[in-house]
């Protein structure tokens, strides 16, 4: 469905020289799978999304090729990327106010994409935004659909940004570490969430964070970044069980006992070559 | 060896008037909800808690940063909301904070030495020479150079950013130190560097440690006794190992369960 | 933990236009101010000395820009003018600023009864239109230089007041200023040494911003006769005398007129583009 064939960014610093933040990384990725990108930071794993997503700042320069279902991204018009977005590739945040108007109600934003998009009707928009917030799982939607993102905690304010996500139905979901901002019971709950919505919407989604134990939880592959490069890739289980690269190996070790659970460490931490 | 405890916080509430309430809404905020606890010298206490679980406001009253609205911190016996400023002034010495956010703690307008020497002030006049060479000092004794004093925050990671506020933190070679969610923003290599790191200062210098953090795996690299919050109250307080692997409390059992470890790997949906 | 926070869309133009705009701001601000400079040292003519047999000599037939009624180089009163106008400006945006922010940083380190009073206190002359207020003032304390300055003063005390305050509050905020608590610092060593470095590249841009409004303010003043004192020139009452022989010497209302406008504009541009100069969220 997605599949990315050496995929770098450069970005032209002030003083002329560039620098690539996105060094050749490539993946496949079907429908109905997860991939989890982890990086500590400065590795470039968001700018590997916003790449995807094609909202790269302008001095950045993209080279390879991004192709979902067949088609070149890198080589879409802007009206077209338009369309693809939010239809075929939905993204959420960190900050979900970063994504959400603080100044209108959030079932008017669910809306605002139906509306204009799938050119819904008002009544037909709201009751599908109720409908999505549901499956979120907020509770009492039809009424919490009238709040104002102020009025919910920053929990509900991440579920109300997979709403908006999820409204076009895409067949992509990119979520930039949604759940780092948020208290470790809420994002149990957002990555059940994003779980179930995986399976039963048959979408991809690709999860970055730099939380080994959060991939752990819900990528069914992942893709170890480092410096823009791709240090390591495979199925979470071989790669966190068996890790090949020196990195990997490092980035366990330095995680607490706890979180590493019962896998084996005792490699000193070390930044690779 | 004192047996005393260094640090006594007895039934501490913080309460916070709510501005633009209704005439029928409640009027404050209970923030910290009759706390108490004891630190004993050379130990360190993790106090676990999520967002609005009052740990900061917590700190912040334990360093007499903020006044409870009832209950009292005594440091070595002495209640610090009653000493007059000049005496809590000297006090502050024995008692200093490292705070989360790397970027935010130190005065990007100031260099290195000048930020590391402001606790200084409160060692009475010292010469400039004697003040470089504490600076000095505290800066090799996390792994930074002397020279670094010169240069400006900007010019350091965040990682090296944390150390200057340890070593800010340590100048006056205080009894206590507080880390409120101290690594919490750091990557995963760095933060493992500045927990090693506080340990080695805490056994070279004897240090009493209040680490706070929301990460249960952080909480227990560190910590010999363990303290709960939620809410505003203290619900659970014990030893490490108790704590974290026998709870007594719904809320602290619900809290492991959730922290993600590698014991699990994979979606529940496609779980191998 | 994610990266340096960038603008997912990044104004394509924005950099080079900020550029742009604070590149000719600081121009022609540098060129009036060198005329300024230039006039105390020379000038074409003597600007106050009339000589009625020239008067109202079309530009270039007697000096660049001609001769008034009375005979006097226009070209000499505008570069003198161009002196008085600029340094009443910048004498009362520096008194505003410095008793402004003195009161802005203040309010924020005191709070409570101080900060209300002082804030009320701002409202009020808020409250009134500058140039009117100016002009009350200074009928009250009769013309002249010194009451130009205080006039002009007075309305930018509460423009610096709120902008001291506000960023002032947000220092007060940050952790190092809680870190200098805790090493016992008072209110007022940190004021200075933590609060007032970290706001002042905000002030001077607001001050470059308020000059303009400054100097608009004085051509309004002396327009009316309230400002520098006859003879010595002003582009305020340069206009002023212009306005009966509009039909036939318009130049001599065109020249100070141009002279307040591209000062004005280059105020404008130079505040503008410092202000997005110095705002970090440009910095890509």
């Amino acid at each position: 469905m997605l599949r990315l064939d050496s995929l770098s960014v450069d970005i032209a610093a002030r003083d002329g020289r560039d620098v690539r933040v996105v060094d050749g990384i490539s993946f496949e990725l079907g429908e109905s799978e997860t991939l989890g990108v982890v990086g500590e930071s400065g590795s470039g794993k968001t700018m590997l999304a916003l790449a995807i997503i094609g909202l790269l700042p302008a001095i950045a320069r993209p080279s390879g090729r991004i192709l979902l279902d067949e088609e070149n991204l890198l080589a879409a018009s802007e009206p077209r990327m338009c369309e693809v977005r939010g239809a075929r590739i939905g993204m959420i945040f960190q900050e979900p106010m970063t994504a959400l108007n603080p100044a209108q109600r959030v079932g008017v934003q669910i809306a605002e994409g139906l509306i204009l998009h799938r050119g819904l009707g008002r009544a037909a928009a709201r009751e599908e935004s109720i409908r999505l917030l549901d499956r979120v799982r907020i509770a009492d939607a039809r009424r919490r659909i009238d709040a104002f993102p102020h009025e919910l905690s920053g929990g509900q304010r991440q579920r109300v940004g997979i709403a908006i996500a999820l409204a076009l139905d895409p067949r992509l979901l990119i979520a930039d570490e949604p759940t780092t901002a948020l208290d470790v019971t809420v994002q149990k709950e957002i990555l059940d969430i994003l779980d179930e919505l995986v399976t039963d919407m048959k979408m991809s989604l690709i999860f970055i964070s730099h939380d080994i134990g959060v991939i752990a939880r819900i990528a069914d592959r992942m893709l170890v970044m480092w410096n823009g490069r791709s240090m390591e890739q495979g199925g979470t289980a071989d790669v966190l069980r068996a890790p090949q690269s020196s990195y990997t190996q490092s980035l366990l070790a330095a995680m607490p006992r706890r979180s590493r659970g019962g896998l084996a460490a005792g490699i000193e931490t070390r930044a690779p070559q | 060896m004192t047996s005393a405890p260094l640090l006594e916080v007895r039934h501490v509430t913080r309460d916070y008037a709510l501005s633009g309430a209704g005439p029928f809404a409640r009027k404050t905020f209970r923030a910290v909800d009759d706390v108490s606890f004891t630190l004993e010298p050379g130990s360190v206490l993790g106090i676990v808690g999520e967002s609005g679980s009052g740990k900061s406001t917590l700190a912040r009253i334990v360093m007499a940063l903020d006044a409870p609205t009832s209950g009292e911190v005594l440091f070595e016996g002495d209640a610090l909301q009653t000493l007059a400023p000049a005496a809590l002034r000297r006090r502050r010495r024995d008692f200093q904070m490292v705070f989360q956010d790397p970027y935010g703690s130190l005065d990007p307008r100031q260099s290195i030495g000048r930020i590391v020497a402001e606790p200084l002030h409160l060692a009475g006049t010292l010469s400039r020479r004697d003040r470089a060479a504490r600076v000095a000092e505290a800066l090799e004794s996390v792994g930074l150079k002397a020279s670094d004093s010169a240069r400006y925050p900007h010019e350091f990671s965040g990682g090296q950013r944390q150390r200057i506020a340890i070593a800010r933190a340590l100048i006056t070679e205080p009894k206590l130190l507080v880390a409120d969610e101290a690594v919490s923003a750091l990557d995963l290599s760095i933060q493992s560097q500045i927990l090693k790191l506080l340990m080695a200062l805490k056994d070279r210098h004897g240090l009493t440690i209040l680490f706070i953090s929301h990460n249960l795996g952080v909480i227990e690299e560190i910590a010999d006794r363990v303290g709960v919050m939620h809410a505003g109250r203290l619900i659970e307080l014990g030893p490490a190992a108790e704590v974290l692997h026998r709870p007594q409390q719904k809320y602290t059992r619900e809290l492991l369960d959730a922290e993600p470890t590698l014991d699990i790997i994979g979606r529940k949906q496609r779980r191998r | 933990m994610s990266e340096a926070p960038m603008a997912a869309v990044s104004p394509r133009h924005a950099p080079r236009f900020a550029q742009w705009r604070l590149a000719t701001g600081a121009t022609i601000t540098t060129g009036v101010i060198a005329v300024a400079l230039l006039s105390l040292v020379w000038m074409p003519q003597n600007p106050i000395r009339i000589r009625i047999l020239q008067k109202l000599q079309p530009p270039l037939t007697d000096g660049l820009f001609g001769t008034d009624h009375l005979g006097r180089d226009v070209l000499s009163m505008v570069m003198a003018g161009s002196f008085n106008s600029l340094s009443i400006s910048l004498l009362s945006v520096l008194l505003g600023m410095s008793v402004g922010t003195a009161l802005g940083i203040l309010c924020a380190a005191r709070r409570g009864a101080i900060d209300t009073v002082i804030m009320r206190v701002c409202d009020a002359i808020f409250a009134l239109p500058p140039l009117i207020s100016a002009i009350m003032i200074a009928a009250l304390l009769g013309g002249g230089v010194l009451t130009a300055v205080i006039a002009i003063a007075t309305f930018m005390v509460p423009v610096f007041a709120r902008i001291g305050r506000s960023t002032a509050q947000q220092i007060w905020a940050r952790d190092y200023v809680l870190a200098a608590r805790m090493a016992g610092r008072g209110r007022f060593a940190i004021s200075f040494a933590h609060v007032l470095p970290n706001i002042a590249s905000q002030i001077i841009v607001q001050a470059a911003i308020q000059l303009a409004l400054a100097m608009l303010t004085e051509a309004g003043l002396s327009f009316l006769g309230l400002g520098v004192a006859p003879p010595n020139p002003s582009w305020g009452r340069m206009l002023a005398d212009s306005q009966t022989y509009l039909g036939t010497a318009p130049y001599l209302a065109l020249v100070p007129g141009l002279a307040i406008a591209i000062t004005v504009l280059g105020l404008n541009l130079l505040g503008d583009g410092l202000r997005d100069y110095l705002d970090p969220r440009q910095r890509l």
